[in-house]
């Protein structure tokens, strides 16, 4: 055992953990950034006065 | 001023000397080790808290009126969706911190049947090799860029590429020829100026700048040059890495040598760049 097998497990854990915590957060703004996409076509839409599919 | 001039009397003068500073030990490297991974959570999880920002900045000029921006945020519960995420990853890095900072300091580390790694020795290998790499990469660069040739000793960067070539070579670029101490002091001084061109001036007087890193600076730069295919110039840098590593003794006075030249080096370069530029027409002739 060596000083690297101590620390190197604990950070590629980490690594590990982090990458599910920021695909999390590149969900939650996706579906946001979606929604105020689709808010800006129907205002669009609206202003056009084009019906709504 | 010839390298070979002031060696010789360089070589008078630390006949003697103290050896270079003591090597940090095993729990120095640990700790060491243990605050770089320390830092790399810091920095990982600075930018996954982050990560996205510049999308929903891009989201929030799309021009939709405030009051509609705000039911969607309510309907999809962003702010606190986000605020949970950015709680669980300050929590995971808090955490893993504390599960670092458990391991003692002053942990016994066996040596493993199969590798002696993590002999205090072999650690401070690894950090030698580490920057080595490092330097290694770009100074491959730089010798494949062909930058090396007549006259580029005008640049101080540059100067130090030609060197090794010349030390290699076994003879400077106008045919003197080089040969034992000569072409020893040579290298050690080219790889050193290289390192601390891309080390960056900040660094002197933080400890070694050149002591030590020769030989492996040499051997990555070989090992670099295999890879991409130049069997010839492989083998060239390895015999001469093989020549340092044969002449320990003499190495370590030709890298404490070149380290003072160097350290002269960049104290006129600081100078020439105050504004002093008759100090900058000394610096090509004397690296």
């Amino acid at each position: 055992m060596d000083y690297k097998s101590l620390l190197d497990p604990i950070f590629q854990d980490y690594l590990q953990k982090l990458d599910v915590l920021a695909t999390e957060r590149n969900k939650i703004i996706s579906e946001f950034i979606g929604a105020v996409e689709a808010q800006k076509i129907q205002d669009i839409r609206d202003i056009l006065g084009i019906p709504s599919k | 001023m010839s390298t070979k001039d002031t060696s010789q009397e360089y070589f008078k003068k630390v006949e003697g000397a103290e050896q270079p500073e003591k090597m940090p030990d095993q729990e120095d490297v640990f700790n060491e080790h243990k605050e770089e991974i320390r830092n790399q959570i810091d920095q990982e999880s600075e930018r996954a808290e982050t990560l996205g920002n510049n999308r929903l900045e891009r989201a929030a000029a799309l021009g939709v009126s405030p009051e509609k921006m705000d039911a969607l945020r309510r309907q999809y519960a962003v702010d606190e969706r986000l605020g949970d995420n950015a709680d669980a990853i300050h929590a995971l890095k808090e955490e893993t911190k504390a599960r670092i900072n458990e391991i003692p300091d002053d942990t016994n580390f066996e040596p493993s049947p199969e590798s002696n790694e993590n002999t205090p020795e072999q650690a401070r290998e690894n950090i030698r090799e580490s920057f080595a790499e490092k330097r290694g990469d770009i100074l491959k660069d730089v010798l494949t860029r062909d930058v090396v040739s007549n006259g580029a000793n005008l640049i101080p960067f540059a100067g130090g590429g030609k060197m090794l070539v010349e030390t290699i070579a076994g003879k400077e670029a106008h045919g003197t020829k080089l040969s034992g101490k000569s072409r020893i002091i040579h290298g050690t001084i080219g790889a050193g100026s290289l390192a601390l061109d891309f080390t960056g001036i900040g660094i002197v007087g933080k400890g070694a700048l050149i002591v030590g890193r020769s030989v492996g600076l040499l051997e990555k730069i070989g090992a670099k040059l295999a890879q991409k295919g130049s069997q010839k110039s492989a083998r060239i840098f390895a015999r001469t890495s093989r020549f340092l590593t044969d002449h320990p003794e003499l190495t370590r006075k030709a890298e404490e040598y070149a380290e003072e030249r160097a350290r002269y080096i960049l104290k006129k370069m600081n100078q020439y760049k105050k504004g002093s530029r008759g100090e900058a027409g000394n610096l090509a002739v004397e690296v």
